[in-house]
């Protein structure tokens, strides 16, 4: 697997960090691209990361899919829920996703909150040889 | 001794397909073999009245010995010698066969020439989604359930599995393609990341789903997901890849649950590019799985090449369900 390129690794990190440290519910952060090759990750356990990578990358476009298809826009997030925890995937982009987990489940709010403004400036931060918008193939 | 033929008017393709099933799975139990068929004309028409087509038909050859007409009603009905209580069971319609080729023999009724068939020819596709409809009711009457109402494409990267689902999907389909970022890129611009959605109507307006899978390995998970309790696999190689009869070996595992309980052709594609392994050698490898698993070289932009592989893979469905060996090559 090619190694990414030093800005946009120490854009990831410094991005990461700062996620972590700003919102104390998320445990695991994960950067993938849109076809599942791990870029990036952060997290406050021992949680597998490649494989959250590829399955964050279908469940992103199954997400955008379905919302294409529902003629309902752009897909900012998909949320999957379980009596233990949450895990939210958003764009970064149209180049990378953003994985993000808790098992606090009272945390969506904050959750949401973080990750949107985390993905926004991973967005920021790699601008301009980033594009931004994305769309699904329907 | 020669088959009789039995020809029925006003049926559902689902009474005929169940009334095929009987007779098929009965076999041992009957002491003719009958050769079911709609339209035509058999050594016995079977009409069904609750079809007024049908019932008018029956009005103007009930009369006749040859074909000898049977009524199938669910009101019992008089002075009419042969009446088949609806719906068809097994144990109505096996002494009523044996007791009419019995009554055939003793009378010396004509029977046993080939009927003419006077009907258009049937356009490939549509003959093929009716035998999915036929297999796919077979799985609902086994299982009582319709959730299992699809099939799986499965196979190398770029080997065409969108392409043979774009081919013979009856609606636009869904697919999850993103930009691809690895070695795929060279191949092509996009890659699939959790499926392509396709869907074939089938009888009685029931609709067969068709999943294609990604092609990456590391997408497996979405293959194994999507595999569950499917009708049957058809696997695409890509003959332009390094090792083509490994990919085969390596799908042949990622979905062995499936085609052990169900049925696999395989479609080899790019064979004008890269025209080695030959489909002999893919047949030889199938043979080291001791199954019959047919192999085609397939253009998925062609619909006649989609519709040949799954013509297949229905006729192997077809004989699983009446219990043969689906594999037996030996």
């Amino acid at each position: 697997m090619p190694l990414p390129d030093e800005s946009e690794s120490a854009v990831f990190a410094r991005e990461l960090d700062n996620y972590l440290s700003n919102c104390e519910a998320v445990e695991l952060a994960v950067i993938t691209t849109p076809d599942g090759r791990l870029r990036a990750q952060r997290q406050r356990g021992a949680y597998e990361t490649e494989s959250t990578a590829v399955m964050g990358s279908s469940l992103m476009a199954l997400g955008d899919t379905i919302l294409a298809e529902l003629r309902l826009g752009t897909c900012e997030t998909v949320i999957a829920e379980s009596a233990q925890g949450l895990v939210l995937f958003n764009h970064i982009g149209s180049s990378f996703v953003l994985v993000s987990m808790t098992q606090s489940k009272h945390s969506l709010g904050s959750l949401l909150s973080w990750a949107r403004r985390t993905a926004e400036d991973i967005a920021q931060g790699l601008r301009p040889s980033m594009p931004v918008a994305h769309s699904a193939s329907v | 001794m020669e088959p009789l033929y039995l020809s029925t008017e006003g049926m559902t393709d689902a009474e005929q397909m169940l009334l095929s099933m009987i007779v098929s799975f009965a076999s041992d139990q009957l002491t003719r073999t009958w050769t079911i068929q709609q339209g035509g004309t058999g050594d016995v028409v079977m009409y069904d009245i609750s079809n007024p087509r049908a019932r008018l038909a029956w009005e103007r050859s009930r009369t006749l010995t040859h074909p000898i007409p049977v009524v199938l009603s669910e009101d019992p009905i008089r002075d009419v010698p042969w009446v088949l209580q609806k719906p068809v069971r097994t144990q109505r319609l096996i002494p009523f066969l044996n007791g009419l080729s019995d009554w055939m023999a003793q009378h010396g009724a004509p029977s046993s020439a080939p009927p003419a068939i006077d009907r258009p020819p049937e356009d490939p596709f549509s003959a093929l989604k009716q035998r999915l409809g036929a297999v796919a009711l077979t799985r609902l009457t086994q299982e009582g359930t319709l959730h299992d109402l699809k099939l799986i494409i499965s196979g190398s990267v770029a080997a065409g599995k969108s392409t043979a689902i774009r081919t013979i999907s009856d609606i636009p389909p869904i697919n999850t393609d993103v930009p691809a970022t690895d070695s795929v890129s060279i191949l092509k611009a996009r890659t699939t990341v959790a499926l392509d959605y396709g869907e074939l109507t089938i009888t009685d307006g029931k609709k067969l789903r068709l999943y294609g899978t990604p092609g990456q390995r590391r997408f497996d998970f979405m293959s194994k997901i999507l595999g569950r309790g499917a009708l049957g696999l058809v696997v695409l190689i890509d003959n332009r890849v390094e090792n083509p009869l490994a990919e085969l070996d390596y799908y042949a595992a990622v979905f062995a649950d499936l085609i052990n309980q169900s049925a696999m052709v395989v479609g080899v594609t790019h064979r004008d590019q890269a025209p080695e392994p030959s489909l002999d050698r893919y047949e030889r490898r199938l043979e080291t799985f001791h199954k019959s698993w047919p192999v085609f070289p397939v253009d998925p932009r062609k619909k006649s090449d989609v519709v040949a592989m799954l013509d297949a893979l229905v006729t192997m469905l077809e004989h699983s369900r009446r219990g043969y060996a689906v594999t037996g090559r030996k």
